[in-house]
């Protein structure tokens, strides 16, 4: 299995395609973060109107520190990086029955089983890396570049407060956990690559799908929220941000707090669930799958 | 000798189209068995039920004596096939195509022992070049390397010869009987070019609309103690009306404008010759046609 698994990772990271995603994230959390360097301040203005006169005192450079860019980078961007994952994740076996090679693949003493087993773990490898990518670009460097201070995230008409000690174990979770909704997303690529016998058609049908199901996810409309929204996986994969909403005693802040924990375990279990589904649908099918490209 | 593939009553059927309907046939243990039919007559879908690619609707496939629904593994680890045009990764190296699938086939081969496998097909001076950069012909040599990589006992090359030039199809043909002749291996192959397979194989299989129409050695299939014989007269009507009063009759198959084409022994020629010049029949050609062609296409034409 293991000297499978290194093929299926050499044939990604052999393809250029694969660094158009390291790319394009590098590009755009290093624009945010020239932005915020340079134009910070109205920035944070923007984000406080509305949250009283006691912020206002604060300076922008405590509030704007490289925990709080963080959260805005993610904030932008993990809506994003479902894109890229299927990029990869949709040509895993659509890609090879693409090209011609998926007959001779499959005419190996490999079982199917076993080769979908490695696509599918060379797939969440590369979402794996391109999310430590993202931790490493919108964490270290903007701690780097904006230094570290307690994290104020807005929150509606609230505004949470975490002393800086008590942030990146935020974070380490934040990432788990996205990487369990990326993950998802990848085994829904992954799936239609099953089905597909060109590797466009399931990066499309994945981006279409995650824009659709975002779009819904963020409508405010009271009748989506009880009858679609729940079963939405792009809905659970927002549950990140639950790990920076803290529970509050009197208007304080409780450090190590976590306001809804249960919210965010359900949701990891729903987006797990969903990763089963997509890879017990792709595996079912691709055993009986009748190899003609 | 044994028998390597063993097929029964194999059939497969995409919704209505019926592609490979109830075959039968015995591939023996070495030796180059060719696969005939016309386009669309389930070459491939047979190749691709063989490596199990596709899964039969009916029917039993055995290589090596095993069931091939029980033990594909042990079957593919001793089969080696290249199936229509060798698609590989383009964006790879020779020698990183040919690793990889040495890997997949459980092999874990050093740069030395991958090298001389690319020198055995001629490509050791393009190793390190991507596949993109490389010719139709290059290409196929790989794809033959890839499937020899694990040095299997049973080679099924489906129309190996596609689109390339006359060198390379040569370059084919040697190897294929370098690889039957002098490795012992067994090859099955399926080719549209019928003057090559009746260059290289000894035992044919034919089908035509998913059915088999004949199986069995080359030589007896071709049958040249039974020549057929083309006669181009002044009018090939007139010939077989003439023809049909005397015991020739039998022996007409077929008539195409001014040519009759018979069937007769070899020592029947001169004495139908001297009749025809008895009966003041003007015989303006004579050509016996005993190719592989003329047997494949009086079988598909009917």
């Amino acid at each position: 299995m293991i000297p499978l698994l290194k093929i299926e990772i050499f044939k990604i990271f052999k393809k250029p395609r694969t660094y158009i995603a390291f790319a394009v994230i590098a590009l755009i959390i290093i624009l945010i973060q020239i932005a915020l360097k340079f134009g910070g301040k109205e920035y944070v203005g923007l984000m406080m109107s509305g949250m009283g006169d006691s912020f206002e005192e604060i300076p922008t450079k405590t509030i704007l520190n490289g925990y709080l860019v963080c959260f805005i980078i993610l904030n932008l961007l993990l809506i994003h990086v479902p894109i890229l994952v299927a990029l990869v994740a949709g040509d895993a076996v659509a890609g090879e029955a693409n090209m011609g090679t998926l007959r001779l693949v499959a005419s190996k003493p490999v079982s199917r089983i076993q080769l979908l087993i490695v696509k599918f773990i060379a797939s969440v490898f590369y979402t794996l890396l391109l999310l430590i990518w993202v931790a490493v670009l919108a964490l270290l460097v903007s701690i780097a570049l904006f230094g570290v201070n307690w994290l104020g995230v807005p929150r509606e008409l609230q505004f949470n407060v975490m002393e800086a000690d008590d942030v990146l174990w935020r974070y380490a979770l934040a990432f788990c956990f996205a990487a369990i909704g990326l993950i998802c997303v990848a085994a829904l690529a992954f799936m239609l690559s099953v089905f597909s016998d060109n590797s466009i058609g399931p990066v499309v049908v994945t981006v279409c799908v995650i824009i659709v199901f975002t779009i819904l996810t963020q409508l405010q409309i009271p009748f989506y929220d009880e009858t679609i929204k729940p079963y939405l996986f792009t809905t659970h994969m927002l549950g990140w941000k639950g790990f920076f909403y803290v529970k509050a005693v009197d208007g304080v802040t409780q450090k190590g707090s976590i306001e809804n924990l249960s919210a965010i375990v359900k949701s990891a279990v729903v987006l797990i669930g969903y990763t089963a589904f997509f890879l017990g649908v792709a595996f079912w099918y691709f055993k009986r799958k009748n190899i003609l490209s | 000798m044994s028998s390597i593939i063993d097929v029964r009553g194999l059939t497969k059927s995409f919704s209505e189209i019926t592609a490979v309907d109830d075959l039968t046939f015995t591939v023996k243990e070495k030796g180059v068995y060719g696969f005939l039919g016309q386009n669309g007559a389930g070459k491939s879908t047979t190749i691709r039920m063989l490596l199990s690619l596709i899964r039969p609707t009916k029917g039993e496939i055995r290589i090596f004596g095993l069931d091939l629904s029980k033990h594909r593994k042990e079957i593919l680890q001793r089969t080696g096939a290249i199936i229509e045009k060798p698609d590989l990764y383009k964006y790879l190296t020779a020698v990183e195509n040919l690793n990889l699938f040495a890997t997949m086939s459980g092999l874990k081969l050093s740069r030395k022992q991958l090298m001389d496998k690319l020198e055995k097909v001629g490509l050791a001076e393009r190793a390190d070049s991507k596949i993109k950069t490389y010719s139709q012909g290059m290409k196929q040599r790989l794809g033959i390397a890839v499937a020899l990589v694990h040095d299997p006992d049973l080679i099924i090359l489906d129309e190996p010869m596609n689109g390339l030039d006359p060198q390379g199809i040569a370059d084919i043909r040697y190897l294929i009987n370098h690889l039957s002749k002098d490795e012992g291996k067994t090859i099955f192959i399926s080719s549209h070019l019928l003057s090559e397979m009746e260059q290289v194989a000894d035992s044919l299989l034919i089908i035509h609309k998913g059915k088999k129409i004949a199986e069995g050695n080359m030589n007896e299939l071709l049958n040249p103690e039974q020549s057929r014989i083309e006669i181009e007269t002044r009018s090939a009507k007139e010939l077989e009306l003439l023809l049909k009063q005397t015991p020739w009759a039998n022996k007409i198959i077929s008539i195409n404008g001014s040519k009759i084409i018979m069937q007769m022994k070899r020592e029947e020629v001169p004495f139908f010759v001297q009749q025809m010049t008895e009966m003041k029949q003007d015989i303006f050609s004579i050509h016996k046609k005993n190719s592989l062609e003329d047997y494949f296409l009086s079988l598909t034409a009917r």
